[in-house]
């Protein structure tokens, strides 16, 4: 794309002005990544929604914004913590984008598993990160990548040892205090599977009710032959929060990968999740967005079949109500020589209100001829001979209409595995509809 | 061109030799492109003063405009100031006396679609005697067209006889600013076709470019205006299936259809421009604008196209149901083989109560072929019950091409319903050989099981044409099959 926007003074100060105590400043190799990185982003700037990949979503009111960068943690309530954090999991805790040892419990790891933060060991991983650090993001890196890399202050850095299984998930906690209003959440998740692995992640975004901040965090993700990851991410930011989040993920031969994405806060997110997939591998994406009030949702896929015989099923599903705005941007590139590859895409919107709105572009590029692939894209309402069917069964309207909705959903709710999180999911639904009896415990 | 430069010029003096003769009379401008180019270019053509008003705000705003860049194709930048944006019509006396000095190549196609000689002579541009039948024709095409009160005519002829028309149309559905190529064909247009039926008049016949004895030398940047008043009917054919050699590089024409209440326009194209050899040398590039706008209730307007021909295809013909209860339908037929790029598709924008569009494309890439669809699918705020159904399919012959589909769908009411199907396949092994085993040939049964693909296009398209498309599509997938 040419189109090209100066960028937005405040960021490009923040970047030229970037403090020299970041994390991982005594290693020259990270301090020229970091300054390509801001070069980058002087070229580029944000995107603009004059750019094709960006044309339903307009990043303008965070350039209005002017966040800063946090220097430091802000206190956590502990109730507010409890609620955060999942039963029967590891945990890695990041407040405002700092790594909260006294928050975080890892414990029993398996000998050659590394579960920390960037800060915690940074010459003792240095070599791990050194070979994830840039080296899934696409190139030439957009700009919320470049701010990124150029100013991560912390973030998980993950390693499961060959043909080793982590039987807890990990939950890696994002958390912006009250302090943190205002400021610039810019964290790098680092993840090796090697070769055998198993093992689950959990990414989860919360912050401080009502308060106006901005996520951009960046995910790596490498999974090796024969590994097995499940990646879950569950956004429910402050309703005025700004989300740009990215998972960027290589599989190997025979690798699989599981991506589940469920979005329901921050009043502008973006979520990236991008596979390039090796030979015979095995890629799952699916998605939940629901949206209300003037909430604006964008997704946006990329599976890159890059080898033959690779399997990709992607599944999204968007439920919009009053001025809300969803949007889905899948892409599907079958290169020349990834024959036999197998690919399915699946988008359904289901729209509640006049008012809203739904935006979709599923999209195939094709350049081997030996190929599975279909897309499929509905946008609707809620079936009117259904709900009569409801109703004749004594649920008013409402109720009737609640039901089906939930339903809706529901169908992606039930493709997580891990119970908490699958509760904390259906926490986050039934708080969309409060008037009704429907009960956590009867799911 | 240059050695003959000298004999043209004595020529085009004794042309003129009863009128005068002044600085703007000269046969072609050099190369460039600047408001007095335009000035000129108006002046030339007598052009009544809120048209030239007209070009140069196209012009100024294109002035501002990037080119651009969100396409699939690929091609070197253009240099517009390379570019001469007048240049007279080619005397007959300038082109080949006979069919024997045509390339032998271009006659045994003409031979295998079945155009007859004196066609293929008007074609090739061989000099005829003006008795030749295509005028003759014409003529008694024009009475007839006449009689029911259609105007049918070129673009410089509506410009001089019905100004009024032109002003209040001109521009309505594609504005001088829509966009890059657009507002530069709204800056230099040569000419092009007008047509207007008046109210509840069905037009009396098909009425086709090919008829029209000045099409052949349209230039480069045509433009084309057809308005169906109120309860009028009209079937509009647009190219030929003959390939068409043309020594300018860059085609960006724009189409601007108008239907008003209970009309109908069927806009039907074959399109086959020389698409460069088979080592993607050359070959012409078509970008072109095209739309039409329901503008009252229960209009209809019908897009078929059939794309074989052009180095690059970019285009999208679109529909802006305002009225309600309008239609709108896209067919399309896009083959890309050697190195072709077909960037096409079309954009259903839905505006009115009830109004509902259907979209089928077929995509064929053969050999090193890049063939994308893109196509939009909007439905407005007060489009209640909208419906559109979306099929696009691609076929894929070889290795080394690439099928691509970029669907856009925008959704503003809750009431609309919107389908969408997309299918990638190739020719099967199973049913070459099925074929090949009842004594066809490999390339006849590929040709076959091709047309078979595109069936449902070609039943669109007026029964001649069908025929030739059926031939055109074997002829232009020749050597695709190893």
């Amino acid at each position: 794309m040419s189109v090209t926007q100066l960028p937005n003074a405040h960021y490009a100060s923040l970047i030229t002005a970037k403090n020299a105590d970041l994390v991982g400043c005594e290693f020259d190799w990270l301090n020229s990544l970091r300054v390509k990185a801001a070069e980058g982003f002087s070229e580029t700037g944000f995107p603009s929604p004059r750019e094709e990949e960006w044309r339903y979503t307009n990043i303008s009111p965070i350039e209005k914004s002017q966040f800063n960068l946090p220097t430091k943690a802000g206190a956590i309530d502990t109730r507010f913590l409890q609620n955060v954090l999942l039963d029967d999991c590891h945990h890695l805790v990041f407040v405002d984008g700092f790594y909260q040892p006294t928050l975080s419990s890892v414990i029993d790891l398996t000998e050659g598993v590394v579960v920390s933060a960037i800060s915690e060991g940074v010459s003792e991983h240095e070599d791990l990160l050194k070979s994830l650090l840039d080296s899934v993001v696409e190139t030439p890196a957009l700009g919320f990548i470049n701010f990124n890399t150029a100013l991560f202050t912390d973030g998980a850095v993950i390693s499961i040892e060959e043909n080793t299984q982590i039987e807890k998930p990990i939950q890696i906690a994002f958390i912006s205090s009250k302090e943190g209003a205002l400021s610039i959440i810019n964290c790098r998740n680092l993840v090796l599977a090697k070769a055998g692995s198993k093992a689950t992640l959990i990414e989860t975004y919360h912050g401080a009710e009502d308060s106006c901040y901005l996520s951009n965090i960046v995910t790596e993700v490498v999974v090796e032959p024969n590994a097995n990851l499940s990646h879950n991410r569950l956004q429910a930011e402050s309703l005025k929060a700004y989300h740009i989040g990215g998972v960027y993920s290589r599989l190997d031969n025979n690798a699989i990968f599981n991506q589940y994405n469920y979005n329901f806060g921050s009043v502008l997110s973006r979520s990236e999740v991008h596979a390039e997939l090796g030979e015979a591998s095995d890629c799952t994406l699916d998605g939940l967005y629901i949206a209300e009030d003037r909430q604006h949702m964008d997704n946006h896929t990329r599976v890159n079949h890059a080898q033959p015989h690779a399997v990709s099923n992607e599944f999204y599903k968007g439920i919009m109500n009053d001025r809300s705005k969803g949007v889905f941007q899948g892409r599907i590139i079958v290169a020349l020589d990834a024959q036999k590859t197998d690919a399915k895409m699946n988008n359904r919107n289901l729209l509640l209100s006049d008012r809203a709105e739904a935006d979709t572009k599923p999209q195939l590029e094709i350049y081997a001829d030996d190929v599975k692939c279909a897309h499929g894209v509905t946008v609707g309402q809620l079936d009117d001979s259904a709900i009569f069917y409801l109703r004749t069964r004594g649920a008013d309207e409402e109720m009737a209409k609640n039901m089906l909705t939930f339903a809706f959903a529901n169908e992606m709710v039930e493709r997580v595995k891990f119970k908490p999180l699958r509760i904390k999911i259906l926490e986050e639904l039934l708080k969309r509809f409060p008037q009704q009896g429907m009960k956590i415990e009867w799911l | 061109m240059s050695a003959s430069n000298e004999n043209l010029k004595d020529m085009i003096g004794q042309e003129y030799k009863d009128g005068f003769v002044t600085d703007i009379e000269s046969e072609s401008f050099p190369p460039g492109l600047n408001e007095d180019v335009i000035r000129a270019l108006s002046a030339k053509k007598n052009e009544p003063e809120f048209l030239l008003k007209w070009r140069l705000e196209a012009y100024r705003h294109w002035l501002t405009m990037d080119h651009p860049e969100w396409s699939f194709v690929k091609f070197p930048k253009i240099d517009f100031q390379e570019i001469s944006y007048y240049s007279a019509p080619k005397s007959m006396e300038d082109g080949p006396k006979s069919l024997d000095e045509v390339d032998p190549e271009l006659i045994s196609t003409y031979n295998k679609l079945g155009i007859p000689l004196e066609e293929q002579m008007r074609l090739a541009g061989v000099a005829v005697d003006a008795v030749f039948d295509s005028v003759s024709v014409a003529t008694t095409f024009k009475d007839k067209l006449y009689e029911a009160g259609v105007i049918f005519c070129s673009f410089s002829e509506a410009v001089k006889e019905h100004p009024e028309l032109i002003k209040q149309y001109l521009g309505t559905v594609v504005s001088q600013y829509d966009n890059f190529y657009a507002a530069l064909n709204a800056a230099v247009f040569s000419d092009g076709s007008f047509v207007y039926i008046p109210k509840g008049v069905r037009c009396p016949m098909e009425l086709s470019t090919y008829f029209r004895i000045n099409a052949a030398n349209t230039g480069q940047f045509e433009r084309t205006l057809i308005i169906a008043d109120e309860g009028s009917h009209v079937s509009y054919l647009e190219g030929c299936t003959a390939p068409m050699r043309d020594e300018n590089q860059l085609h960006a024409a724009v189409v601007e259809l108008v239907i008003m209440k209970d009309a109908e326009i069927k806009y039907s194209t074959v399109q086959n421009w020389y698409p460069g050899d088979e080592n993607g040398v050359g070959g012409i590039y078509n970008f072109v604008t095209k739309r039409a706008e329901c503008r009252e209730e229960n209009a209809k307007v019908s897009w078929t196209q059939v794309e074989t021909g052009s180095a690059i295809t970019w285009k999208y013909p679109s529909v802006v149901l305002k009225g309600d209860n309008s239609v709108g339908e896209f067919y399309s037929v896009a083959l890309t083989n050697n190195y072709q790029q077909a960037d096409t598709g079309t954009k259903m924008i839905h505006h009115g109560k009830n109004t509902s569009s259907t979209i089928i494309s077929k995509g064929i890439s053969a050999g090193h072929g890049q063939n994308t669809y893109r196509g939009l699918v909007k439905m407005g705020r007060k489009a209640e019950n909208a419906r559109n159904y979306t099929q696009c399919d691609s076929l894929l012959m070889g290795d080394q091409c690439g099928a691509h589909t970029f669907p856009y769908i925008e959704t503003k009411n809750p009431s609309a319903t919107i389908e969408h199907e997309a299918s990638t396949s190739k020719i099967s092994e199973d049913q070459l050989f099925y074929c090949m085993q009842r004594g066809i040939s490999a390339e006849d049964a590929v040709s076959m099981i091709v047309n078979g693909f595109c069936k449902e296009v070609f039943k669109e398209l007026p029964m001649e044409f069908a025929v030739e498309a059926q031939a055109l599509l074997g002829i232009s997938l020749e050597g695709s099959v190893g």
